[in-house]
């Protein structure tokens, strides 16, 4: 086991609505960086990053969060540590993009006070880093789900934490939405040292920006590593049952799967 | 910030009218020679309690309505629809028959009501939360109109005009227990301001924003409980105030939910203005104040599920 790692699992189970979705599993996510979660449909990947988060408890096993349980963290020291961006975002009540991004800051604010400068400047940035600061009086209705999906991405940056879970971040949002919110979750990893760990569907785009993958079936462990190592033939057919040949690609020299069927 | 002064303004010109209308109308130089005299019966011993016991009942639904749409994310969940106030009346009605105090009734009765309710519901969505809490309300209602059937003349009679929601009995102790209850309840809610901004967003962005949700929902739950317990002793279980403060007071003032203190002085213009309605239309008997919010509540709650229809589409 890593020791550095920022989250460390063991024997993990959990059984939810009459299925079991882990049965003992263990794995390390490293410190820093993008780390990316990959599997088909229902192998238990959206299932760990609510795990690790914290909003669900597993039935017994332990996770260890930066060498210490993560259960022994209070709810507060636990939203100032991490933010996590289900992957539904619930329906809210009308209100403005301002408002509903000013909530992130709630680990943060003390009884009584209004919102601080530190908080003002983390809305700021939040909102200037998702390209919403022309919205930020818009109300939700206005918006499209790509930007509504970008509220809540402003929301979980706005928390302002060292670590930021993302359950599929880029659904709902067409390919050069996909690419830049991407690219701003790299620069926040490179020059911000956040360590971001993200469940994502596209085995390029994760191949692409993450510098980790994590690769669940059944809610097993099939393979962990650079994302280089990751992708392979191998590998995409364990996870997927799919014959493919896995090339670099021609600009970035990254890991692209042609599937052969 | 203009829209955000009409609700306090609106609830002063109420009280202002409250406090000079009637069978009797006082001008404003009477109305402050009323006021200056403790001994002046029309201001201190019938309107003022009478005003008092308005406000606080109604700031205390609409928060109590507010707190409980905000935790089950669901308009319809408000303490007189899911059977909180109907659990506050038998309360009240046991409490009386059997010369207990009767806050402690009432708090026990809507306690009572949302443990049943919570139980029943667990793990079955929201709408099942509403659906129970019709039948517990439902049950709690039929118990008390059992209880009263049954109970001596004199304390049926009583609880008769309590149950139909009628501010004609206030006295300024009924009034301090109300207050008592919404002091304490505003200043929790004061405490707990940022956290309590959160209801709406649900469990899974509230956990991850620090909030430890069973305590909230034990907050919540028994702030919820405390002030529909108070305000049904002082009003008996007047429906609608809880269900559409909050809406209105949204839809009004433009302030973006839970909207928990606007909703506390959207319940208040309310009930104000509703128990200054009962006491026009029938100066002399004792018009219920309860059937002026019925008839202003219930087309609401057909406007809403009709709307809510029209949205889901």
């Amino acid at each position: 086991m890593m020791t550095n790692s920022l989250f460390s699992i063991e024997n993990l189970s959990l059984r939810l609505g009459g299925r079991q979705i882990y049965d003992g599993f263990s794995g390390a996510l490293p410190n820093g960086g993008l780390t990316g979660i990959v599997g088909p449909n229902g192998c238990g990947k959206s299932t760990l990053l609510r795990c690790l988060a914290g909003v669900q408890q597993p039935d017994s096993g332990r996770i260890v969060f930066q060498g210490g349980p993560l259960a022994g963290l209070s709810a507060v020291e636990r939203a100032q540590s991490m933010a996590y961006l289900p992957q539904n975002p619930p329906l809210v009540p009308d209100m403005s993009v301002a408002g509903l991004v000013a909530k992130g800051r709630t680990p943060w604010r003390k009884a009584f006070r209004p919102l601080s400068d530190a908080d003002h400047d983390a809305i700021e940035s939040a909102l200037l880093a998702t390209g919403l600061s022309d919205l930020r009086a818009t109300r939700l209705s206005a918006l499209s789900g790509g930007q509504r999906q970008r509220v809540w991405l402003a929301l979980a940056l706005a928390q302002d934490t060292p670590v930021i879970l993302l359950d599929e971040p880029t659904a709902f949002l067409d390919l050069q939405h996909q690419l830049s919110l991407l690219r701003l979750l790299r620069q926040l990893a490179d020059e911000r040292q956040r360590s971001i760990v993200m469940v994502l569907h596209e085995l390029t785009l994760a191949g692409r920006f993450c510098d980790h993958l994590l690769g669940l079936r059944d809610g097993q462990l099939i393979c962990a590593g650079p994302a280089e190592q990751v992708i392979t033939p191998d590998t995409v057919a364990a996870l997927y049952d799919l014959q493919a040949e896995v090339a670099r690609d021609p600009v970035f020299q990254k890991p692209v799967v042609y599937p052969r069927e | 910030m203009r829209r955000a002064v009409f609700l306090p303004a609106l609830l002063l010109v109420l009280v202002w009218l409250a406090l000079a209308g009637g069978r009797n109308w006082l001008g404003p130089v009477a109305l402050v020679q009323g006021l200056l005299d403790r001994q002046d019966f029309l201001i201190y011993g019938l309107r003022l309690p009478r005003l008092l016991i308005a406000v606080g009942a109604g700031m205390a639904l609409g928060m109590a309505g507010a707190l409980m749409q905000g935790l089950t994310r669901n308009p319809l969940a408000t303490p007189d629809i899911i059977g909180l106030t109907q659990g506050a009346g038998l309360g009240f009605a046991i409490a009386l028959l059997m010369d207990l105090p009767l806050l402690a009734g009432a708090a026990c009765g809507s306690a009572l009501a949302v443990v049943c309710v919570a139980l029943l519901a667990q793990g079955r969505g929201a709408l099942a939360f509403v659906l129970f809490g019709i039948g517990i309300g439902a049950t709690a209602a039929a118990a008390t109109t059992v209880l009263l059937v049954l109970a001596p003349d004199a304390k049926a009679a009583r609880a008769m005009i309590w149950l139909s929601g009628s501010l004609a009995r206030a006295d300024l102790a009924t009034a301090g227990w109300v207050w008592l209850v919404l002091l304490a309840g505003g200043a929790l809610v004061a405490l707990r301001a940022h956290r309590l901004g959160l209801l709406w967003l649900g469990d899974d962005v509230m956990a991850s924003l620090g909030v430890d949700l069973s305590r909230m929902r034990i907050l919540v739950l028994g702030l919820v409980t405390a002030l529909t317990a108070a305000s049904t002793l002082a009003v008996g279980p007047i429906g609608f105030v809880a269900f559409v403060a909050a809406p209105l007071a949204r839809a009004i003032s433009g302030a973006e939910a839970p909207a928990i203190w606007p909703a506390a002085l959207t319940g208040a213009c309310l009930l104000v203005a509703a128990d200054l309605m009962a006491r026009l239309i029938a100066p002399v008997a004792v018009f219920p104040t309860g059937l002026v919010m019925g008839v202003i509540g219930a087309p609401y709650l057909i406007f809403f599920l009709w709307r809510d229809r029209q949205e889901a589409r």
